[in-house]
């Protein structure tokens, strides 16, 4: 067979920032930036979240790879923002009163803030998602939890790689679309949305294809079997990777002692709270410095 | 002792609903042994892939349908073992590399199979290794999966199953996506696995001139039944009559009804070997294209002909660079012209940037330096889908394409985006499908049509732009080759009704069949570019087997059909 040869750099698997660590302790990272994201209410913790979030996934380069998730993640957040109000009616601070029909409408400050307080919620929280599903690396994924259950496994693991493949096959079927003659990227964003529309049911289809392919490959490899074995190029564990492991734990912890001591809430009813009331205690800090320390220690990593 | 592989009368419909509900494989029966090597072939959906996966139990238990008879693998029943407990006597390469894959990088991917099966952690990374190198991948080995061309990923789908060891190796059109020098030497390996491991291989294969004269044995299928089943050489005198489209190049040269040779050597022995069998060879046809099939009759072609937007033209590319920054480019300085009315080749290694250099021709990608211009207007300047009428590129994957139910939905929704509502888009409609031979297909899912019926229709919705220039990638990919000949005839139909094409293929004997032109890619450039005869003509691997038998006899000969070689005893016979 011909030597070897050059390589192109893009083409190679080499990480950068936090995923160049351990997979043990970019799980940990990851993870705790989720769950941090889940119990936190407090606006002012949450936008820090998002901080470290959008720092960390800078770190490997994937911001741009993300960009799908922060769209998805704003329409979601404007909608909450929206509809939340009309619904949230409590607080002492109207804006609007009103009776239209049967319903009375009342909105508030306060509803209104609520709604904020949610929208960035869902925010952080698909970002911090988008986070662990980027960086965390998808066949150690694979690998740790076919440990537990090897169905689960799989279908954990084609739901983690939808999005990244299906990012792939969307691209290739609009840009045969486009060699085809199709305007998909002419007019406003309605008249892009119905000239992609098409496209939908033959990525869907095509998705729904590549999942039977690669369960039926997965099948005839021996997936299942008992007594599975993990190889992987052993990697030692570094003083980083052991304080990027602490900081993780140490936030775990943090999230816990918030939990029990109601730090981590915040009230919108019936007034708005003060953000930083809970936000200078001294556990809050500790978990400040948990969250951004690997985020921003992160942007020095190469492998 | 057993035979290692047994099946006995096998009769296998897949659900209603998946593809065509009448048995798919017709009371097939064949026994393997161990260290065999089986040439299963037959033209597209005639049940050879579903053979396959007879083999390795995926049919029944995976895609359901009805099965009758036996199949017995290292004596274990296919109906009463998982896919999943074969999995480590038999080892199945699919036909779509990309679909089979499951880990992102290549190295885990290879390791995959090796885990499943519990290997123990020590043996895996040598044999990882081992397999990294006897398929030359060793410089990919972290490679991401998403980022190599169709024939890497082939060699990654076959080194991860050449590693399990299995003791049954099925292979679905394995060299359908390499280039000559990667195929051949990953027959010689799987020649040389046969040899010394014992392992038994059954081939499924379209390329017949690439593997013929490694098989033991040929298997043939018609319509999902078995209806030869003898060695290579009795193939080849059936084949002779009965189809010769499935016999090599070489061994098409020589009259019926001898012991016919399979391979270049084979026949240039037959004809040096002092009996003065054989007269010296003639030139029948110089020209390489003359004697396709007549264009100038065609809906299709006569439409084109008076449209004066598919006039003359030239897709100039001028000092292109392409590549992915910022890495270093990798074709840079490339300069080239293309001609209305002309077919031009681009061959060149797996990875060289065939397909990459394409992509600039309709704005796809942007350069790294220089520009492409069509007919003196620049593609930077255009839109892709604008590009497009002047451009029109087929991709390798023809699915790509199909967004509708139906055919008959996709065709109206390109015409609707290139024409307008009144008799000339019926006409045009009518004039595709006629020449395409679409009219029984317009009702089908173009997702379930066959590898060449795909590649019609994603053609016929590209000739609804009459882009004067069309780009195909790989259209020959798992083709058989009635429908490669058919593929042949039509570009050039194409090409005389004014059409520039441009084909990028790994199938010399298919370049050699089709283009005026070739271009030859390697080492960051253009190697070679010039008539098809010159720069076949006296390569090592980039040309025909006629060309290598007779190139010192007759230099610039390329296909069967140009030459005559009479056999004296069959005349003196007469």
């Amino acid at each position: 067979m011909r030597g070897q040869r050059h390589i192109q750099s893009h083409r190679l698997s080499f990480r950068a920032g936090m995923a160049a660590r351990r997979p043990a302790v970019v799980t940990a990272y990851t993870m705790f930036l989720v769950t941090a994201a889940l119990v936190i209410t407090n606006p002012l913790f949450l936008v820090c979240i998002l901080c470290a979030c959008l720092l960390t996934l800078a770190s490997d380069g994937r911001l741009r790879a993300a960009a799908a998730y922060v769209r998805v993640a704003i329409y979601a957040g404007i909608t909450v923002l929206i509809i939340n109000p009309l619904f949230s009616s409590g607080g002492i601070h109207p804006l609007l009163a009103a009776q239209l029909g049967p319903f009375h409408l009342r909105i508030t400050w306060e509803g209104i803030a609520f709604g904020a307080g949610q929208a960035l919620h869902l925010i952080t929280l698909i970002l911090a998602f988008a986070t662990l599903t980027l960086i965390l690396d998808q066949d150690y994924q694979l690998a740790m939890l076919s440990r537990l259950s090897a169905r689960s496994a799989l279908v954990v693991s084609l739901a983690t790689r939808l999005l990244p493949v299906l990012s792939r096959d969307a691209a290739r079927i609009s840009d045969a679309q486009r060699s085809r003659g199709a305007e998909l990227d002419r007019g406003r964003w309605r008249d892009r949305a119905i000239a992609r529309g098409p496209l939908l049911a033959g990525l869907l289809t095509q998705s729904l294809e590549r999942g039977t392919d690669v369960a039926a490959s997965m099948e005839s490899r021996g997936y299942g079997l008992p007594g599975r074995t993990t190889w992987r190029r052993r990697l030692r564990w570094k003083t980083t990777d052991i304080a990027v492991a602490a900081l993780a734990g140490g936030g775990f912890i943090c999230l816990i002692v918030g939990g029990v001591s109601r730090n981590l809430g915040f009230a919108y009813f019936p007034v708005i709270a003060n953000p930083m009331e809970t936000f200078t205690t001294p556990s809050s800090i500790a978990l400040l410095a948990f969250v951004f320390v690997p985020a921003v220690w992160s942007l020095t990593w190469r492998r | 002792m057993a035979p290692l592989v047994s099946v006995e009368k096998l009769t296998y419909s897949y659900p209603e609903g998946r593809e065509d509900s009448s048995p798919t494989v017709r009371n097939v029966s064949f026994q393997l042994d161990a260290g065999e090597v089986v040439l299963l072939l037959g033209e597209s959906g005639c049940g050879k892939s579903t053979v396959l996966r007879a083999l390795n139990g995926l049919v029944p238990h995976f895609y359901g349908g009805t099965f009758a008879g036996r199949v017995r693998v290292a004596e274990m029943d296919t109906r009463s073992s998982r896919p999943r407990d074969l999995a480590r006597v038999v080892g199945l390469v699919f036909q779509d590399p990309e679909s089979q894959s499951v880990m992102t990088t290549v190295e885990r991917e290879i390791a995959f199979g090796l885990e499943n099966a519990g290997t123990p952690v020590a043996s895996i990374g040598r044999l990882v290794e081992e397999s990294l190198v006897a398929l030359g991948l060793s410089h990919l080995r972290r490679a991401t999966l998403s980022t190599l061309s169709g024939g890497e990923l082939q060699k990654v789908a076959l080194a991860a199953v050449l590693a399990t060891q299995p003791q049954l190796l099925l292979l679905d059109e394995p060299t359908s996506q390499l280039d000559p020098v990667g195929a051949e030497e990953l027959l010689s390996a799987l020649r040389r696995l046969s040899e010394d491991t014992g392992t038994t291989i059954v081939l499924a294969e379209h390329r017949v001139d690439r593997c013929l004269h490694m098989a033991g044995r040929v298997l043939f299928m018609d319509s999902g039944d078995l209806v030869l089943d003898t060695t290579p050489s009795a193939f080849a005198s059936w084949a002779s009559t009965m189809h010769p489209e499935f016999l090599p190049p070489v061994t098409r040269l020589f009259a019926p009804g001898h012991r016919l040779p399979l391979t270049v050597r084979d026949a240039r022995l037959a004809m040096n070997d002092g009996t003065e069998r054989f007269a010296e060879p003639q030139w029948r046809n110089p020209d390489p294209v003359s004697d396709s099939n007549p264009a100038s009759s065609t809906h299709y072609a006569s439409h084109r002909a008076n449209d004066s937007s598919a006039d003359r033209g030239t897709l100039s590319v001028r000092r292109l660079s392409v590549g992915y920054p910022p890495d270093p480019p990798l074709l840079d300085d490339i300069d080239l012209e293309l001609h209305t009315g002309r077919i031009v080749a681009l061959l060149g290694e797996n990875g060289c940037g065939k397909s990459t250099l394409i992509c600039h021709f309709n704005g796809l990608r942007q350069p790294m330096a220089g520009s492409v211009a069509i007919n003196g207007r620049l593609v930077s300047t255009m839109s892709v889908a604008e590009a497009a009428r002047s451009c029109a590129i087929l991709g390798q994957n023809p699915t790509d394409y199909f967004v509708h139910e139906t055919l008959s939905r996709e065709l109206d929704y390109s015409l609707e985006m290139h024409t307008q509502p009144g008799p000339a888009r019926q006409y045009l409609r009518e004039a595709i499908i006629h020449d395409l031979e679409l009219s029984e297909l317009l009702d089908r899912n173009p997702r379930d049509l066959s590898g060449g019926e795909r590649t019609r229709a994603a053609l016929a919705l590209l000739a609804c732009a009459h882009p004067p220039f069309l780009v195909l990638d790989e259209p020959t990919r798992g083709l058989d080759p009635t429908a490669k000949s058919a593929l042949a005839d039509l570009l050039a139909r194409w090409a005389e009704t004014g059409m520039g094409i441009l084909v990028v293929t790994h199938d010399i004997e298919f370049a050699a069949r089709c283009a005026h032109r070739v271009i030859l890619l390697g080492d960051g450039g253009i190697l070679a570019d010039g008539p098809v005869e010159q720069v076949l003509d006296g390569s090592l691997f980039f040309s025909t087997q006629i060309n290598r038998l007779l190139r010192h006899a007759l230099p610039g000969v390329l296909r069967a059909e140009q030459v005559i070689i009479r056999d004296r005893e069959t005349e003196s016979a007469a």
